[in-house]
């Protein structure tokens, strides 16, 4: 990875375009946990890539390369996000959430619906990053309590979610083209 | 395992991401410029539009700059606490009380004040105007006005302030600061200028420094900026994280000030729990600022934990810039964790952070105060549970009954 970000820095476009195809999977759980939907994380993502290769010369230390990425990824997400909500009352916007080819559609699903933007972004980056509260409070530019309070409260806001109702029962069938679609019911019994 | 671990595994372990994704990034990364300054043929539109952008902005800018009489009209000198009192943290009316330091070089034909010199200094393409001056006891609250002449703060972005959506920018601010009376300069340590963007030339916020004791004589304030700093939207510098600008000079100023001695009033509580003393609270129209005496327990620091921890920090190819003796003086003293949570009659929570030595400074914003409830907690589970218990109330309250049975101390202090 370290090669990838020194080469990337001598404007070797391979290595960069390697470099964020690698990273494009942590972008995209990162922008789709803030912004809800492909269409802007796609953007976000878009937009990202062109900042980083325009100021990947400021890049003072290899090492903090991802670090250094997702914040900008955020920044992008944040602008985003504050003219879409400008927007919102003039444009009806696409339903959130269409990850119907993931596995983990779900999750996503309730993961979206059941938390705000705020408890969204810091659990992601906490367990599916890896990031620490102390990184994260960077990133985000906020202290470390907030990031604390807000883990404890997302995991407070899901297990509520989850006591309230029971979990989603997942039905296959088959469709003409032998692909399995998946339906999902909640059983209110 | 709870819910949300389990949801994150599965989100986690799921790394397929939708081709329009990929079909963006990829057009992206093969119309990447060969050089800097060019321009990405998929990113056309945004950077015309932004190109548009600043081209109406500049020459708004160099109307404004180039027109002494259109400058005047926007007169923030003087007048700084009423544009920002509101959208700050510590917010309050801050504007009736302050001294005007601009006064003291008179007035232009329009009756705007103009900087007197000594209060505007400039250095580096950056030129800090001291405006308004106030001063609790407690805290000197400072206003000034940042010109940058190599422009670019219409990207510095917001950070929340408070429980609501309201945001306020900031200046990073370095160097030193004392009062006439004081032998030791204190380092500016978090100490910066929030406010708001003007344009891409100028910032107006207000600093505030706290006072280690309470101080009911006038003084004069000595501060000595080596640097001045922000955060651009479009950068990041991975090193520090933040401050992606950052310029160095040297910005003096030696401005005397008064106490509004009126305005502050001591409440002695001395309330003991597990430890723990809670000991006073002084009460302003801005802040409320309580002490708590903390626990300390010694240990002894051996030089292996010294270096084991310098290797850590530095890789060990680096200056750790710590000597042992200075590292085991601050490591050798360990404290417990505590907290103080301050609401007023209402269960209002006044927002806080932890100021060091068992001090508490937290935010009237506004808010009315009959009496406060102070609570001390020993445990950060206890107190997070306390802070999030406002969100499940609809006032946005605090739980008082929890609080008083999770605190190793609950104190009720009425408010003249």
């Amino acid at each position: 990875m370290d090669i990838l970000v020194r080469q990337a820095k001598k404007h070797d476009k391979d290595a960069f375009s390697q470099l964020m195809k690698l990273h494009t999977p942590s972008m995209y759980k990162i922008a789709k946990a803030i912004l809800k939907n492909d269409e802007d994380t796609a953007d976000a993502i878009q937009e990202t890539a062109l900042t980083c290769w325009e100021k990947i010369g400021t890049l003072k230390k290899d090492k903090y390369f991802k670090t250094w990425l997702i914040r900008i990824l955020i920044n992008h997400c944040n602008q985003i996000y504050r003219q879409r909500s400008r927007m919102i009352s003039e444009v009806v916007l696409p339903e959130a959430g269409s990850a119907e080819d993931s596995y983990a559609a779900v999750e996503w699903k309730e993961f979206l619906q059941c938390l705000d933007e705020k408890y969204r972004t810091v659990t992601i980056l906490y367990y599916v990053e890896g990031f620490k509260i102390r990184e994260i409070a960077q990133i985000l530019d906020i202290n470390e309590k907030t990031v604390s309070g807000r883990l404890a409260t997302a995991r407070d806001r899901m297990e509520k979610q989850y006591a309230k109702e029971k979990p989603p029962a997942v039905i296959y069938k088959l469709t003409g083209k032998n692909m399995k679609q998946k339906e999902m019911y909640y059983d209110k019994a | 395992m709870t819910r949300l671990e389990d949801m994150m595994n599965k989100i986690g372990s799921d790394n397929k991401v939708p081709n329009r994704i990929w079909e963006k990034l990829d057009y992206a990364l093969d119309t990447l410029p060969d050089h800097e300054k060019d321009h990405a043929p998929g990113n056309k539109t945004f950077k015309y539009a932004a190109a548009a952008a600043a081209l109406t902005m500049a020459a708004g800018i160099t109307l404004c700059y180039s027109n002494p009489a259109l400058a005047a009209k926007i007169p923030f000198i003087g007048k700084i606490f009423e544009e920002v009192e509101h959208e700050i943290p510590f917010s309050g009316d801050y504007s009736e009380k302050a001294g005007i330091l601009a006064e003291t070089a008179g007035k232009d034909e329009d009756g705007n004040p103009i900087a007197a010199p000594g209060i505007e200094v400039s250095d580096g393409g950056i030129t800090v105007t001291a405006s308004e001056i106030y001063c609790d006891g407690l805290s000197v609250f400072l206003t000034a006005q940042i010109e940058a002449e190599q422009g670019g703060l219409l990207n510095i972005p917001g950070h929340y302030i408070g429980d609501g959506d309201g945001t306020a920018a900031m200046m990073y601010l370095r160097g030193e600061w004392n009062l006439s009376e004081d032998s030791e300069p204190n380092t500016l340590s978090n100490d910066n200028l929030e406010g708001k963007v003007i344009d891409d030339h100028t910032f107006v916020g207000m600093l505030k420094l706290n006072l280690p004791d309470y101080k009911s004589e006038n003084g004069e304030l000595s501060l000595r900026l080596s640097s001045i700093g922000w955060d651009d939207t479009t950068m990041a510098d991975a090193e520090d994280i933040s401050e992606s600008h950052r310029i160095d000079g040297q910005w003096d100023f030696d401005i005397p000030f008064s106490i509004d001695t009126e305005s502050v009033k001591e409440y002695p509580v001395n309330k003991e729990g597990n430890g723990y003393t809670l000991k006073k609270v002084f009460v302003s129209p801005y802040q409320v600022v309580s002490y708590v005496d903390v626990p300390s327990v010694k240990r002894e620091v051996t030089r292996e934990e010294y270096e084991e921890v310098m290797a850590e920090k530095t890789g060990g190819t680096e200056d750790p810039g710590i000597s042992y003796e200075e590292y085991a003086m601050q490591a050798g003293q360990t404290y417990p964790f505590w907290s103080t949570v301050i609401c007023n009659q209402d269960g209002q929570l006044l927002f806080s952070n932890p100021a060091g030595n068992g001090k508490t400074v937290a935010a009237v914003d506004g808010k009315k105060i009959s009496a406060l409830h102070i609570f001390v907690f020993d445990d950060m589970d206890a107190d997070l549970e306390i802070e999030k218990s406002r969100l499940d109330n609809e006032n946005g309250a605090v739980d008082l009954a929890k609080a008083r049975e999770k605190a190793v101390i609950a104190a009720e202090v009425p408010i003249d």
